[in-house]
């Protein structure tokens, strides 16, 4: 066989082995779904797209819109028009705010952007500090990597880590540290541990994206500064607490946030944190961390 | 009907007028092979909605060229090839713009399955990259000719030019990815190659 000819199949066999024909049966099902919504529109008469499409200008000429406009056109009522118009431009720069539509706009995208950077994040490390039962504090500390491995770290007050959980696409595996204890899982709700479960929503970038789109409710939104930070306020109206998520403004990637109850004035622990959770975002993290390392003579390490 | 290769036939007497037919003849026996070659090529659930989505908007607007078209399937697969290059260089752009930092490459020693996922979707990232970076026209005729398997005279009448034509793209976009992907070759036949 020729050289080039060898070449074209190495790189047909390459490209079809990589390129493999696995659409995951979820996602056939969703892209179903598109094509039904497709196929419906197109089965709407010619005439009822138009009318949908059209409506609102042909509403505007029949409506008698159009001879409000052709009045509108005459020279007469254009020139002081023109002349409003500038003032008005001009008052309005020299106040400054801008107006409630263009800050819900800006909000909307600061969140849609938030929501895609971390959607499309490399890795992700996040320290997590949680108020648990009998006032206790547990820390974690979560580490994901592209495409989907997670460890997560349980830690002690006295910064002992306790247990560790690797999470890859396979299994599950946990190991308690204190009882030299190993054991595997194949899903994540299998996991029993009910020290593990504060961490559960965050196991990677995607788990976060899914409570900002379908948990939190916006309340309230600041920023300080052009580029600096803009922190989002949000009801989780299921669990009645607050939460406080602070982006950085110039990758537009959640840099922290903190959960508190609904009112805390109200509470008996006024201002009190039920989870403060620190982000880092795209660092090199060793990929052998994220997978569990198993030697002889001991059953973790 | 279906035609060679498993290719929905598409006699030139079937007249849509009508939008119903329209779905029913031209896109419901291509339906699975318009997700499949999406999802082939973008590889992320996420954009392989967006990219169908993109390809929809576009057959809508384009209805009366693809009902008069000479091969209305080859032209509405093509759509979709070209969605999800859009797609793939869209993400190109962002990362470019994000400016992420390389994540730290490690030989692969062990033989678990994590590790193996791991180092297939290294490959897989590097040939969306070279995929990204061939001309466009090079990359939808290496895609429909490899990926969708089909024969250069459709590919010639999808992308509306000589089969000499797609033949050259094919394998000039053939032996640029050879050129960019050759450390992907195991390492006897990249000698053999050289």
């Amino acid at each position: 066989m020729k050289k080039e000819d060898s070449d074209k199949f190495e790189i047909d066999d390459l490209l079809k082995q990589t390129l493999k024909d696995d659409l995951p049966p979820e996602l056939e099902s969703r892209m179903k779904k598109q094509l039904i919504l497709f196929r419906k529109k197109m089965d709407q008469p010619e005439q009822q797209r138009r009318e949908e499409t059209n409506g609102a200008l042909r509403r505007f000429f029949y409506g008698g819109g159009l001879k409000w406009m052709q009045w509108m056109l005459k020279k007469q009522v254009l020139a002081p028009a023109s002349i409003i118009m500038v003032v008005l431009g001009a008052v309005l720069q020299i106040t400054g705010p801008s107006s409630v539509l263009a800050e819900s706009i800006s909000i909307l995208k600061t969140s849609v952007i938030v929501s895609d950077r971390v959607s499309h994040a490399e890795s992700m490390e996040c320290s997590i500090q949680v108020l648990a039962e009998n006032e206790q504090h547990l820390k974690y500390f979560i580490q994901w990597l592209s495409p989907n491995l997670t460890r997560v770290q349980l830690i002690k007050q006295n910064q002992d880590i306790i247990k560790t959980m690797w999470i890859s696409e396979e299994e599950i595996t946990i190991a308690d540290h204190a009882t030299n204890i190993l054991r595997k899982v194949e899903k994540v709700e299998q996991i029993d541990d009910q020290e593990f479960q504060h961490a559960l929503d965050l196991l990677s970038p995607l788990d976060l994206v899914e409570q900002m789109e379908g948990k939190w409710r916006l309340k309230q939104y600041s920023q300080q500064g052009d580029c600096e930070s803009g922190t989002f306020t949000v009801a989780i109206p299921e669990e009645k607490t607050l939460l406080e998520l602070t982006v950085d403004l110039c990758t537009f990637l959640p840099t922290n946030f903190k959960k508190f109850l609904e009112d805390p004035k109200k509470e008996s622990g006024e201002g009190k944190i039920l989870m403060d959770v620190n982000f880092k975002w795209n660092t090199s993290i060793p990929t052998q961390l994220m997978l569990p390392k198993i030697t002889k003579g001991s059953s973790c390490a | 009907m279906l035609g060679k290769r498993g290719w929905p036939a598409c006699p030139e007497e079937i007249f849509l007028k009508d939008e119903k037919l329209f779905f029913d003849q031209l896109i419901k026996p291509i339906e699975h092979q318009m997700m499949r070659s999406i999802w082939r090529i973008v590889r992320d659930p996420e954009m392989a909605k967006d990219a169908l989505q993109d390809s929809l908007a576009i057959i809508w607007k384009r209805l009366d060229r693809i009902r008069s078209h000479p091969n209305p399937h080859a032209l509405i697969l093509k759509i979709c090839l070209n969605a999800a290059i859009d797609s793939l260089r869209k993400r190109t752009r962002l990362r470019q713009h994000e400016k992420t930092e390389p994540l730290h490459r490690f030989p692969i020693q062990s033989d678990t399955k994590a590790y193996q996922a791991l180092e297939s979707k290294k490959i897989e990232a590097e040939i969306l990259e070279a995929i990204d970076r061939l001309p466009r026209r090079q990359a939808v005729a290496v895609l429909m000719r490899i990926i969708q398997e089909q024969p250069y005279a459709v590919i010639a009448q999808a992308m509306e030019c000589s089969e000499a034509t797609v033949r050259i793209h094919v394998s000039r976009g053939r032996a640029r990815l050879s050129q960019w992907l050759l450390h992907l070759k195991p390492a006897s036949l990249r000698e053999v190659s050289k």
